[in-house]
């Protein structure tokens, strides 16, 4: 069973419990208010962070006020494809270099940067060179405005078209605007992004929807091992945009010394409104625990269910800490890290007869029998298990159903039947393109041992067959996990199955239904509530989980859900780290969920707050090898504070068992002329007090660049990049 | 059965004092630091670096604890270092581990810290969950080890009952809830009612027993009104607050600890707990001097851990405690906790025994000579003196407790300064000898030799 096990045979634990489940604050209060709302409470020090707008922008911060900075938004230059003048490439290329030139002498919060993948993006590196070679190439543009209309969509674009050549939107050549990179990251929460993509390429994609297709990323991927280094080879939309640059978010926290927060981490590219941010910062009058206070400035307008909704910021940020991810992404780049899932890889691995193979049609699991097919790869996933809101112990039955799940509301591909859901498709396509077979490998269990505090914990192990290939980056971004139990999915089904709602906004649109919310729409609560009466006097077992789940077991799980509604009046029911308790139309009050089943501690993502620095102060060529001596950042923690102090870096400490993704690794690219890539690589390797890159690998002769970036503790954000000419010689 | 005695004849035989200076140990003793030049050592002394390892708290909610532990040790083995080394040679090198990593991976750590790493000493160590685990893989590896913390009795009273290589230079836990006791019994004399709000795990029930047995003999006729045992991971102490307060006691003890006791004074303010009762913790005070917001109810008595407060003692009365404090502050800009006083004091403890050792044979010792100077070891340190008693490997210092209070060169409470309780750790732990007791040696030997009070 999930659940702690209180021995007091042994009475010897410390005043010390090492081991606090969930994150540190006991609750969170989350207002929506205007930035001059927020400005007084921040002044007050009434709330603590601010997720949204600077408040003090244009004027002064208070000293109790500092600021995290994260990608906001892109700047682009849309040319408006109907015009005659502007129908050929170059044309619209040259016009559009003439504009950047103007633009790039805009000063304030606008930066400049011709090129979609910025700084702030961890796949930065692999195009450096393409980067210093967009702004040389702008440079070198004719000065001067071309004889174009520019419609300046939004305020910071009316600050940056000179007053003569804006025009309207339908007079104008071409649109200059703002896109937001949240709205381009807002994900739909069963997961389901473009896969495997960096960072920066991704966004770079979205930001280019509609004017490059999908099958020009996809068809790129093989070219280069790793990253999407390849993306370089895309013809970003001929012109038809051009990034003219980025904008940068400032985030507006109180660090007072007694009302203040401390070890914030935030995402590179969400600042604030992520998951690593509710699972890190701390209150400071406490060593843990506290009422943690936040404002928001987006009204939470989507419906609040776990398929498709909390899509707008608020709803987004709402679900960061309602939800649990089976990874979180790793907010400073770099590869998603662990949270209820561990995973690890095999290649070409024999489906075994008794692993399960869902029938698309029928949706039911069969055992896989002795055909001997061949997977790709396999994956074997820990599921760290932990209990449902509504106290039900999550089983092997949660894990597969969103499978189920996948496939009857995603379709098989290709298959645009009724009664799916385009959001639900789009989120599953890949996790329905690239399985095979799960097996349930075992439930193993896990002890955590303080004493007499002895915690023990269910590890379901999944192997997961998949037609897709093996290696550090095949694990997909989906995994056998489910942050709500299968009756509350199920409950939902049936809801959208009736026509009571959709999942989706634009399902619900097309259906002229509402969007499913579990929370605030009281007629549908009330039809969920009949809806789970008749499921429990059955009481109702899916067919595709039979053998799984038994009568007696679901009749437990829909009382549960029962009781969990008439105590708390909504069916958001997760195994997340927090609950949701209250909520109005402008204010939510989430309590933490300190079950001792919940498998992850507060402190576990400790890593990521104070993200640290490295620079290349020195390169030297012995043989094929480049050596590298470096200054590194250190963080000295003290009190209620810290400071940050640059020093030569000295090497790994003796003795030191390090955590993965922890320490200093030299990241760098071989770049041919022109412009081509030909290696990218990282190593971790240190001799002495100097990092050791190999580059040449199968480099045929000839003169290259390699440009090297250091990463501390897995920050690939605005690194200082150098450049040294390495020779191949015949 | 005991014998009934006046409450102040019995204070008087516990040696219970206020705002007391400390006693004098009469001869002279090693100390702290190195602020004076050492006698040449005898013999060859390798130059080869002297390697400790160092497992505490990084991350996670015991890292409060653990990276000022870390800070005590930094600071004594860069003294030492700046001095020479030790025996004028030998620097310290500190291999630090992460405690967080759980007790299997820490049995495994400590194995390839002394297998691999070859470390000379291992030292640190915060849970209680930990000592007993690693205290007998020390004794197998031969590995001499002073754990800081991990203060369970149950370490050298069951676990490892014969220590060889092992010591332990905090107190231990029993004293925590006698020690309030002893201070509640001997401000509020009058006290009848008593409420108990403990954590519901052994720290919680050790604190009810020792504090219940003291009470049973100073104040034997109080009554305990009310009992609150909020689970591990408790958050919301409403229902614990009205209980007790609903019970009209005139005490409330408790032991609940770090977060948890800040989330309960906060929400006991609310209810206006601290005016309608005297309350004594065992350990509000226990984690760190700047984990205690200034909001926190003054004049409560809130007990330290492993006896030491960073003010006590202060200004002048006992420069040891005035200099690591001054250094300690200007080394990392923060004040010590009892973590950085047990690192800074295991260190000293160490140098002082090789330096015994040295004298005694010439050349570097080896460690059955450290370890027979360790045994009955007493130095002056910065909490005053501290013995390692040979019998058991544990480390004594003089108990210490206080009432809460705000003062303006502080951004946190502190122990009000002319009111600081010390007791004699003598007269409040079960002495060499005493066979082995439940729930712990102490509680048998107070409850068989102590005399009961005259109601």
């Amino acid at each position: 069973m999930c659940i702690a096990a209180l021995v007091m045979a042994h009475a010897w634990a410390g005043h010390e419990i090492p081991f606090y489940p969930s994150f540190y604050p006991q609750e969170i209060k989350i207002d929506v208010m205007e930035p001059a709302a927020a400005a007084r409470l921040l002044r007050t020090k009434a709330i603590h962070a601010y997720v949204g707008a600077d408040p003090f922008a244009g004027g002064a911060a208070p000293e109790h006020v500092v600021y995290v900075e994260s990608l906001k938004s892109y700047v682009v230059l849309t040319f408006t494809p109907q015009l005659g003048s502007l129908s050929n490439v170059g044309a619209r290329c040259a016009a559009g270099a003439r504009i950047l030139k103007v633009l790039g002498r805009s000063q304030g919060i606008y930066t400049f940067h011709p090129y979609p993948v910025t700084p702030y993006h961890d796949d930065y590196l692999s195009h450096f060179d393409l980067v210093e070679a967009a702004k040389k190439k702008i440079a070198s543009a004719p000065a001067g405005w071309p004889e174009l209309k520019v419609w300046p969509n939004g305020k910071l674009a009316e600050t940056l078209v000179p007053p003569e050549w804006r025009g309207t939107r339908q007079e104008s050549d071409a649109t200059l605007e703002e896109i937001d990179t949240r709205d381009l990251e807002a994900p739909p929460p069963v997961g389901g992004r473009l896969p495997a993509l960096g960072a920066g390429v991704r966004t770079a994609f979205l930001t280019e929807a509609g004017t490059v297709v999908e099958s020009e990323v996809a068809g790129s991927l093989p070219l280069l091992s790793g990253r999407l280094t390849s993306l370089r080879q895309v013809p970003w939309s001929e012109c038809k945009r051009v990034t003219a640059g980025y904008t940068v978010r400032r985030e507006a926290l109180n660090v007072e010394y007694s009302e203040g927060v401390e070890n914030v981490a935030y995402d590179a590219l969400t600042g604030l409104n992520s998951a690593i941010f509710i699972r890190d910062v701390k209150l400071k009058d406490f060593p843990w625990n506290g009422w943690l206070r936040l404002g928001t400035e987006a009204k939470p307008t989507s419906a609040w269910n776990p398929v498709a909704g909390f899509t707008d910021a608020t709803g987004r940020l709402i679900w960061s800490a309602v939800g649990d991810p089976p990874m979180l992404p790793a907010p400073y780049g770099g590869d998603p890290a662990p949270n209820r899932v561990r995973a690890t890889v095999e290649s070409e691995i024999r489906i075994p007869p008794d692993a399960l193979v869902l029938d698309p049609a029928t949706r039911v699991f069969k055992p896989a029998g002795r055909r001997g097919d061949i997977a790709r790869s396999k994956v074997a996933y820990e599921v760290l298990a932990s209990k449902f809101h509504d106290d039900t112990k999550m089983t092997v039955a949660d894990v597969l159903y969103p499978f189920v799940f996948a496939y009857r509301w995603g379709g098989l591909p290709g298959d645009h039947r009724q009664g799916q859901d385009p959001v639900v498709a789009r989120s599953t396509a890949s996790l329905r393109e690239s399985l095979l077979a799960v097996k349930v490998a075992s439930v193993d269990s896990r002890i955590r041992d303080y004493g007499d505090v002895q915690l023990l914990y269910e590890v379901p192990r999944i192997n997961v067959y998949l037609r897709s290939g093996a290696g550090p980056g095949a694990v997909p971004t989906w995994a056998p996990w489910s942050t709500t139990p299968w009756q509350l999915t199920v409950l939902m089904e049936e809801a959208v199955t009736r026509g009571l709602a959709a999942f989706s906004e634009a399902e619900a649109r097309r259906g002229n239904v509402p969007w499913l919310d579990l929370v605030r729409d009281q007629k549908l609560k009330s039809r969920l509530a009949s809806l789970l009466d008749g499921f429990e006097r059955q009481p109702y077992v899916p067919d595709s989980l039979r053998g799984l789940v038994t009568v007696e077991q679901a009749r437990q799980r829909w009382a549960a859900l029962k009781r969990f509604y008439r105590k708390h009046g909504h069916f958001l029911v997760t195994n997340g780290p927090y609950r949701l308790d209250k909520w109005s139309a402008n204010s939510v009050t989430l309590g933490v969920f300190r079950d001792l089943s919940y498998p992850i501690a507060l402190g576990s993502f400790d890593r990521y707050a104070i993200p640290r620095r490295a620079y290349v102060t020195k390169t030297e060529r012995r043989g094929d090898r480049l050596e590298i001596e470096a200054e590194v950042e250190t963080v000295t923690k003290f009190a209620r504070s810290y400071k940050i102090e640059r020093e030569p870096y000295k090497g790994e400490p003796a003795g030191q068992t390090r955590a993965e993704g922890v320490g200093l690794v030299a990241h760098y690219a071989v770049i041919g002329e022109p412009h081509r890539l030909m290696r990218v690589g990282a190593s971790s390797a240190v001799e002495g007090r100097r990092l050791i890159v190999d580059p040449r690998g199968e480099l045929p002769p000839g003169e290259y660049r390699v440009a090297l970036a250091l990463v501390l503790d897995g920050n690939f954000v605005q690194p200082e990049v150098k450049v040294v000419p390495y020779r191949v010689a015949d | 059965m005991a014998a009934e005695v006046n409450r102040r004849d019995f204070l008087n035989t516990l040696g219970v004092s206020v705002g007391a200076a400390l006693t004098s140990a009469g001869a002279a003793l090693p100390v702290v630091g190195v602020a004076h030049a050492q006698d040449k050592p005898k013999g060859n002394i390798p130059d080869t670096p002297f390697k400790i390892g160092h497992m505490t708290f990084f991350t996670g909610p015991a890292a409060v604890l653990g990276e000022p532990m870390f800070k005590g040790q930094q600071l004594a083995a860069e003294e030492i270092n700046a001095a020479g080394g030790l025996l004028g040679k030998r620097k310290i090198e500190l291999l630090k581990a992460d405690e967080n990593a759980g007790t299997d991976a820490n049995v495994k750590e400590l194995r390839r810290l002394k297998l691999s790493e070859k470390i000379d000493f291992f030292c640190g160590i915060t849970s209680s969950g930990n000592t007993p685990a690693l205290g007998p893989v020390a004794e197998e590896l031969k590995l001499l080890t002073i754990f800081v913390d991990g203060c369970t009795d149950f370490l050298f009273d069951k676990a490892v009952p014969n220590p060889h290589y092992i010591f332990r230079i905090t107190n231990m836990q029993s004293a925590d809830g006698v020690t309030g006791a002893v201070a509640a019994a001997m401000t509020w004399p009058k006290t009848k009612k008593i409420a108990h709000i403990h954590p519901d795990y052994s720290y919680g029930r050790n604190a009810f027993d020792h504090f219940g047995i003291v009470m049973k003999k100073m104040l034997p006729s109080a009554e305990n009104v009310s009992e609150g045992w909020p689970k591990l991971g408790t958050t919301d102490f409403s229902s614990h607050i009205t209980k007790a307060i609903s019970s009209k006691p005139d005490l409330l003890a408790i032991s609940v600890w770090g977060g948890d006791y800040v989330a309960f004074y906060k929400q006991a303010l609310r209810y206006g707990m601290f005016d309608k009762m005297k309350v004594a913790s065992m350990i509000a005070f226990g984690v760190a001097p700047h984990a205690i917001g200034k909001d926190h109810p003054e004049g409560i008595i809130a007990g330290v851990h492993s006896n030491y407060h960073f003010t006590y003692p202060g200004g002048d009365r006992w420069p040891y405690n005035k200099t690591f404090v001054e250094k300690y502050h200007k080394r990392f800009n923060e004040y010590p906790n009892f973590q950085a006083e047990g690192g800074y004091t295991a260190t000293y403890m160490l140098k002082n025994a090789i330096e015994k050792a040295n004298r005694l044979a010439g050349g570097w010792p080896d460690d059955d000579a450290i370890i027979s100077m360790l045994e009955g070891n007493m130095m002056a340190a910065p909490a005053g003196y501290v013995y390692i008693r040979p019998d058991n490997h544990q480390g004594y210092k003089d108990a210490v407790t206080g009432f809460s209070k705000n003062v303006a060169d502080y951004p946190f409470p502190i122990l009000d300064p002319e009111r600081i309780i010390t007791i004699p750790i003598r007269n409040i732990t079960a002495p060499p000898g005493w066979p082995k007791g439940e729930p712990t040696s102490t509680y048998t030997w107070i409850d068989k030799t102590w005399p009961r009070a005259k109601a």
